[in-house]
């Protein structure tokens, strides 16, 4: 009797669990957002890190921060 | 019904183990299908493990006692909450346990960390963790597979089974250990993410994040679940404690320690991108130290290095550790490009300064508690000799390191990120300080006169008050920018920082429970007496008289209660009634304590004896304070509710977040 409970479970467990792999593959819009997702992701990675002393302010050559928005030495508004 | 129970932990081992593998390939062969298969594994075990528990409880509730486990934690006569209690009195079902919150909270971080269609590699940061959790299920599974199976089937069936020890016949048996394995298991969540980080070549972004909550409920659930066990031998075990550095209560500390120092680096990642190798490190140790704590707690390892050899358990656990620490500090040897700082403490007076003072303490002291801990037992592998530290090792070693931790709560918060300076420092503390001077002063009148206890209120004084003003001024600024009175912008200013406030109320709960610690650690009193029938004795403020007392025979043991009144200048305070049974499963005396709680002070009054003519002998404790602790322990969940409940935590930019 429990070995036919144990089998029937087992049966519906690899059922489940294989079921996607034979399924019809992921429609094209997920393929889009693969897609986008890998561009996205090697932006990224192609970013070089921002190093704390190598930036320097764009108007006056003051030495800025990492993560300051304004100069501290003439206040020009400083983008990354 | 107990011959399936082999087969489904059979099957979850296979599911789990296949659920690591399919989401490693799927996350790096960027294969969907995969992914989705995997994902349905996550869900099969769950169940099977879900199933696997009913079953115990199923047999538990039934009194099944051909099967050993249940034979040897249940009897006929137990009741039903307790029946099902037995479910974590054992080793075996304690594996079980572990196993099936952490499949219940896999589950619970699937569901909510990916939420859109899994096909994106945005998943390949869950994608890696889940395989690390899996891996873990996959672990435990293995132990109750073949070492720790509770469904072993005993050659006869017993009439009736040994049953619980009295000792565990105590409400704090049904809340205490689940809590503690909530957080044991919850610690899988923050360790999985660190790796998943070094596996998907993460480390320096967001896992932090994602990480927060589960760091949280980990913390919060450890906490409580330790308080919870302070409480219960404080009550049930009779002798006036609620903490006495045993191993298996230090072994639940440490890694709640290394999770506090988590808390507040992992802060100074996300604000400031500092701290990032020591914050893998620390969800790596964690829990490694908690699956250590399952270990000790089970295999009476650290109580004698011989009980290492009673089964193999001990092994498993080790490998497994070993495992765990070598494939971590691997990783991150191999991404240490990545792991580098973005930035530089600037300042003695920055709060990454305060941060990282506060990461030494805590690591200070979970070393000096390992080492405690583990050392007698080193000391008998390799001397044959048991060399260890009895207690006030650890209260002279620990308590320091406790102390200036708490101070730290006091200064940190008014410390800026990047600098603050001294001069703006001082005024920021001066004002707590001169309270928490008047408060001690106070105190000192009122007849504290132990130095470290003294320093002790000064410093709770000090960090107390230093919190308090933090909620004044957020209320304060908030009504003088809207109007709003004062208890609602005080409401409001805590609902926009969860976080911050979350964290200053779980501040005010450590110094609640510090105050209690200090009260009752250096001005309890004790005294043994001796009545006749209508005897009374003053002890302390208090008159007690013993009235009466009552002997009966019961199933399970042999009652002895007195009735004791408690008067304070001839007035009536209260009835109490301690007890001393015999139980006959384990023939052993238990006493039931009685204690008359408030807010200042606990009685506490333990039945010693009771002769054949009524005389009776009573030990009488005084413990200032000790209410406190509990008090603190609901600070704490409210604290950890308001701060990492799920949602927007009403934090803006930089500021906030406390120290």
């Amino acid at each position: 009797m429990s070995a036919v409970i144990l089998l029937l479970i087992t049966m519906t467990v690899a059922a489940f669990v294989g079921y996607p792999l034979f399924a019809a593959p992921q429609a094209e819009a997920d393929l889009e957002a693969v897609i986008e997702q890998e561009v996205k992701k090697r932006r990224r990675r192609r970013r070089k890190p921002v190093s704390v002393e190598a930036q320097f302010c764009p108007q006056c050559g003051a030495a800025v921060q990492a993560d300051d928005r304004f100069c501290r030495q003439c206040g020009t508004a400083l983008t990354k | 019904m107990s011959e399936i129970g082999p087969g489904v932990l059979l099957l979850t081992l296979v599911t789990a183990a296949y659920a690591t593998a399919a989401f490693i390939l799927g996350a790096r062969r960027r294969y969907p299908e995969l992914l989705h298969s995997a994902r349905n594994a996550v869900w099969a075990t769950t169940g099977l493990t879900t199933l696997a528990s009913s079953v115990l409880v199923y047999l538990l509730l039934s009194r099944a006692f051909q099967v050993r486990y249940v034979y040897e934690h249940v009897s006929r006569n137990m009741s039903t909450i307790y029946t099902l209690s037995a479910f974590w009195a054992g080793q075996e079902g304690s594996l079980l346990l572990w196993l099936w919150l952490l499949a219940v909270l896999t589950v619970i971080f699937m569901v909510t960390t990916a939420t859109r269609g899994w096909s994106s590699l945005e998943h390949e940061l869950p994608a890696h963790a889940l395989a690390v959790m899996t891996f873990t299920q996959a672990f435990f599974a293995l132990l109750l597979v073949l070492e720790s199976n509770p469904f072993v089937l005993l050659p006869q069936r017993p009439l009736d089974g040994l049953g619980l020890n009295p000792l565990l016949e105590n409400p704090g048996m049904i809340y205490h250990p689940p809590t503690l394995f909530i957080g044991y298991a919850a610690y899988t969540v923050p360790f999985a993410l660190a790796m998943a980080a070094l596996l998907s070549g993460q480390a320096g972004g967001n896992w932090i994040r994602r990480m927060r909550g589960w760091n949280l409920l980990a913390w919060g659930a450890l906490g409580l679940g330790i308080l919870m066990g302070a409480q219960w031998a404080y009550v049930e075990l009779g002798w006036g404690g609620y903490w006495s550095w045993d191993p298996v209560e230090n072994a639940s500390l440490i890694p709640w320690l290394t999770g506090t120092a988590l808390v507040h680096s992992a802060m100074v990642e996300e604000r400031r991108g500092l701290f990032r190798r020591w914050n893998l490190l620390l969800a790596t140790l964690t829990f490694a130290l908690c699956l250590f704590a399952t270990f000790v707690t089970r295999s009476g390892f650290i109580q004698s290095v011989h009980a290492f050899g009673r089964s193999n358990l001990g092994y498993y656990f080790m490998v497994f550790i070993a495992l765990i620490l070598a494939g971590a500090i691997g990783l991150m040897l191999q991404h240490r490009r990545q792991l580098q700082p973005a930035a530089e403490v600037d300042e003695l007076t920055s709060r990454e300064t305060g941060f990282l003072l506060s990461n030494l303490l805590f690591a200070g002291g979970a070393g000096v508690v390992f080492v405690g801990t583990v050392f007698p037992t080193l000391s008998e592998a390799f001397t044959g000799t048991r060399v260890g530290w009895d207690q006030s090792f650890f209260n002279r070693s620990f308590a320091p390191l406790a102390l200036a931790i708490v101070f730290l709560m006091g200064v940190c918060p008014v410390l800026a990120w990047r600098g603050t300076g001294w001069i703006r420092l001082w005024r920021q503390v001066r004002v707590p300080l001169a309270v928490g001077l008047g408060v001690t002063i106070l105190v000192a009148g009122l007849g504290w006169r132990n130095l470290a206890s003294l320093a002790g209120v000064l410093v709770a004084g000090f960090v107390a008050t230093s919190m308090i003003a933090e909620f004044v001024r957020g209320a304060m600024t908030r009504r003088r920018a809207t109007g709003e009175v004062l208890p609602l912008a005080l409401w409001r200013a805590m609902r926009h920082n969860r976080r911050r406030y979350g964290g200053y109320l779980i501040h005010l709960s450590i110094v609640l429970i510090m105050v209690g610690v200090t009260g009752s650690s250096f001005y309890s009193t004790d005294q043994q007496v001796v009545l006749a029938r209508g005897e009374s004795v003053e002890i302390g403020s208090y008159t007690i008289r013993y009235d009466d007392y009552l002997s009966e025979r019961l199933p399970e043991k042999q009652r002895f209660m007195a009735q004791v009144e408690v008067l304070r200048n001839g007035r009536p305070l209260a009835i109490l009634r301690p007890e001393n049974n015999f139980h006959w499963n384990v023939e052993q005396w238990v006493s039931e304590v009685a204690i008359r709680t408030t807010l200042l002070e606990d009685l506490y009054v333990i039945l010693a004896g009771v002769e054949e003519d009524g005389l009776a002998t009573f030990e009488v404790l005084i413990k200032p304070m000790v209410m406190w602790l509990w008090l603190g322990g609901g600070v704490l969940v409210i604290g950890v509710l308001f701060a990492g409940w799920p949602g927007r935590t009403g934090e803006r930019g930089r500021q906030g977040g406390a120290a």
